[in-house]
């Protein structure tokens, strides 16, 4: 097969003991510059560290720079993981199911199935981008208005099924993610929505502000209430304890298989993006799981999914890049960025007149996640070892880190009051247990359905039919009234009782817990650094023995 | 049309001068030092109205660095991100610095018509000292390379014989290459329908889908599609044919009536706040020109498909009204009726 000739080619061409070391230095750097919410951004931390790479050789300061990309992106699955800090937008979908594994105990396995299920989908993405680039770029041009809304209202479905046992709570996350992601300019008409005339607002509501005040600030206040003298989590022994195990290797086979090919499907299509990747891969393999109690609550498959999607997506992404000369999503960005290096502007024609640079630079990045496995799965108990730090410490850091991104994702002091008014808002949702997954997913999948529904009505004159008559929206639409059927399916099945009031109480399927709740759950979770280590069978089930006594500061 | 695709791919050069920017900004201690003119004014701050690697960012940074490089700057100048509202956000700022000769901005020909656009717009371009104009892009209408039309006359032609068919791509309705096409709608007496996409990528799928039959934009937009054969040219807003591109007839070639339309479509330039003292004004356009005069830019603005315009003065207040009134009624227009 002559394509994978010529990536083996490139490979070779990609190792040598000079790119290695640079490639190291890359993931190191990026890591650190991606801890930082608001630059976390593979494509700020580019901007930023990407003067370092123009005085290498052009094959040198590409591997660098795929690096670079790896070790933010990995940076923001990190601060997801453990801080419930996101610092880029593909690794919000970590809060959930990442920190709860964090809180469990399980920091470590939840970081390490990130790299590892990265590292298997961004292989599985390249050999795919390898063979099925011609294919899949047609499949990418055919992929206009109606069937990206088809897609959009298959993903707006799926939001549904995590909305948890209290459907109503669900809807009214999701309405007012829907109603905040109207804010703005309309795209359509240039009308003003709910700007208030406030200029701040004309570009609407950015979605890093809004994560980090629904997650990271309004859980530092619901800490606040209660606890005293402990640090947020606990850290196991050994490094046994700090990785995957088999079972969950074995557990998440389908997850790294389901989220590697949706995230590369979602990239190559024009609009796509790793956000929107991450997301439908979760909601899918939530739904797909035999665990799907689990999600929302800790479940690795949470972590798998949507990390495997991230990473595929870089290669799904690179189809239109490289076959078309368009990018599919932001994260092409390291690519376009790269091959400016070289000389060459990305186009039609890159993979006919220029072979010879085209397999280095997808050898290369496969080179960089390769790196940010090696280098960071050692390093995973370092990491770790962040939560050891006092909540004296971490809590206000943490506010710091917060606003310091919200301010920098677009240099306003606005968005700090955004910060302030959504961590209030996210605050009052964990009082009410509301969950605030819903309005996440919506506030980013809405916008998109909304665009593309709009677009494609534009097209056909308002006739609604133009969404069965092209047959790759008429295959999506299929597949969402299955989805409908099968949800309502499962919740009739026999021997499954409607969910009475008492379940709903005591639902804490997605933040959905009440005050008492959580109040218990701190204290189960929580553990005094000074008290003595938990006993390995507590460890072994992922529960943590409460601390006896704590003592007050 | 503000493409990601070209601001990504301008990115590159962004990046270099950040860390310039950034250095030099920490090396310098504030103290001015700007070839040693009479009245330059100190500590000057450079306003632009899109954040780190957007266009006029990038805009910014580059005339910085080439004003550097070439020792008619000799201190650095911070660039200031004020992104809000497309400009919005920094003509209110500049509003509200009136006499403080140390601020200057980076606006676009969107600065008009995003004022004329929004109902409670705080300040507009007027309200300011515009100082100097330094290039303008080009625009051209692109088109599926196996269009039937080979003109934009002919695609008027098309759409007059199929009416509310034919569909132009393109970003926001108060993009400018949808006021243009609404008032060749006006004096044609023909309609079709405009279809909008955030970004630049999915415009071009359309077209290449079919979905769409043309797109108005900068030529570094379809370039790469033209030279693979799958797009192809079919005008130019402009009083002369492109480099390049000789057998593409020019708009006013076609007699396409643009109406009240300046030629200049899109156009960047220098502004400063109310109120700038005169000989402030002429420190700095004495620093543009000196800036224009330079290789480095003139190779700067040929790679981003800008062509050099030095206006000044009274030319300059023509220019943006003239501008200005031809996007008016059709803004309010589109206001009134959405």
């Amino acid at each position: 097969m002559n394509a994978l000739e010529n990536l083996l080619e490139g490979l070779a061409q990609a190792m040598t003991p000079q790119n290695l070391l640079w490639v190291l230095i890359g993931v190191t750097l990026g890591t650190i510059v991606g801890i930082l919410p608001g630059l976390g951004n593979p494509a700020a931390v580019l901007a930023v560290l990407l003067p370092l790479t123009l005085k290498l050789p052009p094959t040198t300061g590409l591997i660098m720079m795929a690096g670079l990309y790896h070790g933010a992106k990995f940076a923001g699955s990190t601060t997801a993981i453990l801080l419930n800090i996101p610092t880029e937008t593909s690794s919000v979908v970590l809060c959930y199911d990442g920190h709860k594994l964090a809180r469990q105990g399980r920091a470590g396995p939840a970081m390490g199935m990130s790299a590892i299920s990265g590292f298997i989908a961004s292989t599985i993405g390249v050999i795919a981008l390898t063979f099925l680039a011609p294919i899949v770029a047609q499949f990418a041009v055919a992929f206009g208005p109606p069937e990206f809304a088809a897609l959009m209202v298959f993903g707006l479905l799926l939001v549904i099924t995590v909305t948890g046992k209290s459907p109503v709570k669900g809807f009214i996350s999701m309405a007012v993610g829907l109603l905040l992601s109207t804010v703005g300019v309309d795209l359509f008409s240039g009308t003003e929505r709910f700007t208030f005339g406030n200029i701040n607002l004309f570009d609407g509501v950015e979605f890093l502000v809004l994560t980090l005040g629904m997650f990271a600030v309004s859980e530092v206040l619901i800490n606040l209430e209660h606890v005293r003298g402990k640090s947020l989590l606990e850290i196991p022994k050994g490094i046994r304890n700090l990785l995957p195990n088999k079972q969950d290797l074995k557990e998440c086979r389908g997850a790294i298989a389901q989220g590697s090919i949706t995230g590369f499907i979602v990239g190559a299509v024009p609009g796509g993006g790793s956000t929107i990747a991450s997301f439908v891969s979760y909601t899918l393999q939530k739904n797909m799981s035999r665990n799907r109690h689990k999600f929302g609550k800790g479940a690795m498959e949470g972590v798998a999914a949507p990390e495997a999607a991230n990473n595929s997506e870089v290669g799904g992404a690179m189809v239109p890049l490289l076959s078309l000369g368009l990018p599919g999503s932001a994260s092409t960005a390291v690519m376009l960025a790269a091959l400016l290096l070289f000389g060459v502007q990305p186009g039609p024609r890159l993979f006919e007149t220029n072979p010879e640079i085209v397999w280095p630079v997808i050898a290369s990045l496969y080179l960089g996640n390769f790196a940010l496995i090696i280098l960071n799965l050692p390093l995973i108990p370092l990491w770790v070892r962040l939560l050891k730090i006092p909540y004296w410490v971490l809590y206000p850091s943490i506010l710091v880190l917060a606003v310091v991104g919200a301010y920098s994702v677009r240099g306003s002091i606005f968005d700090i009051y955004m910060l302030i008014f959504f961590s209030l808002l996210g605050y009052a949702f964990r009082k009410l247990g509301i969950p605030p997954t819903p309005l996440l997913m919506a506030f980013v999948l809405g916008p998109e359905a909304e665009n593309a529904i709009r677009q494609s009505l534009i097209l056909s004159d308002n006739s609604l039919m133009i969404f069965v008559q092209r047959p790759i929206s008429a295959i999506v639409l299929g597949l969402a009234v299955l989805v409908i059927v099968w949800a309502i399916y499962s919740r009739r099945r026999p021997g499954a009782l409607p969910p009475t009031k008492a379940d709903i109480q005591q639902d804490d399927d997605m933040d959905e817990l009440t005050e008492a709740q959580q109040r218990e759950a701190g204290e189960i979770i929580k553990v005094d650094v000074f008290a003595p280590e938990p006993s390995d069978e507590a460890r072994e089930d992922g529960r943590v023995t409460p601390s006896t006594h704590s003592p007050e500061r | 049309m503000s493409l990601t695709t070209s601001l990504i791919k301008r990115m590159a050069v962004g990046a270099a001068a950040t860390a310039l920017v950034v250095t030099g900004a920490t090396a310098c201690s504030g103290s001015s030092s700007t070839g040693g003119d009479a009245g330059a004014p100190k500590n000057v701050q450079f306003i632009v109205d899109t954040g780190p690697g957007g266009g006029s960012d990038l805009f910014a940074r580059e005339l910085i660095k080439i004003a550097r490089d070439n020792k008619i700057l000799t201190d650095n100048w911070p660039v200031l991100a004020k992104p809000e509202g497309g400009g919005l956000g920094a003509m209110a700022f500049l509003k509200g610095k009136p006499g403080q000769n140390n601020f200057i901005s980076a606006f676009t020909s969107k600065w008009i018509i995003a004022a004329q656009a929004a109902s409670s717009a705080p300040a507009q371009l007027t309200d300011l000292t515009p100082i100097v104009m330094l290039a303008d892009e080009v625009q051209v209408v692109a088109a599926p390379a196996n269009a039937p039309f080979n003109t934009m006359a002919e695609f008027i032609e098309q759409a007059k014989a199929h009416p509310g068919e034919m569909v132009q791509t393109g970003g926001s309705p108060n993009s400018v290459d949808n006021l243009v096409a609404l008032e060749i709608e006006k004096t044609s007496g023909v309609k079709w329908k405009y279809l909008s996409f955030e970004d630049g990528a999915p415009r071009i799928t359309a077209m290449l889908r079919g979905d769409a039959q043309i797109d108005i934009g900068a030529l570094p937009d379809f370039a790469d599609q033209i030279e693979a054969g799958k797009l192809k040219l079919i005008g130019v807003f402009s009083d002369k044919r492109l480099d390049g591109y000789e057998n593409v007839p020019t708009i006013a070639e076609q007699n396409i009536n643009l109406g009240e339309f300046p030629s200049h479509l899109q156009f960047r330039g220098i502004a400063g706040p109310p109120k700038m003292a005169p000989e402030s004004v002429q420190f700095y356009v004495d620093f543009f020109k000196k800036v224009t005069e330079t290789d480095a830019w003139k190779e700067y603005l040929k790679t981003e498909g800008l062509r050099p315009q030095l206006v000044t003065g009274d030319d300059l207040a023509t220019q943006i009204r003239e501008f200005s009134d031809a996007t008016k009624p059709l803004v309010a227009e589109m206001v009134a009726k959405p």
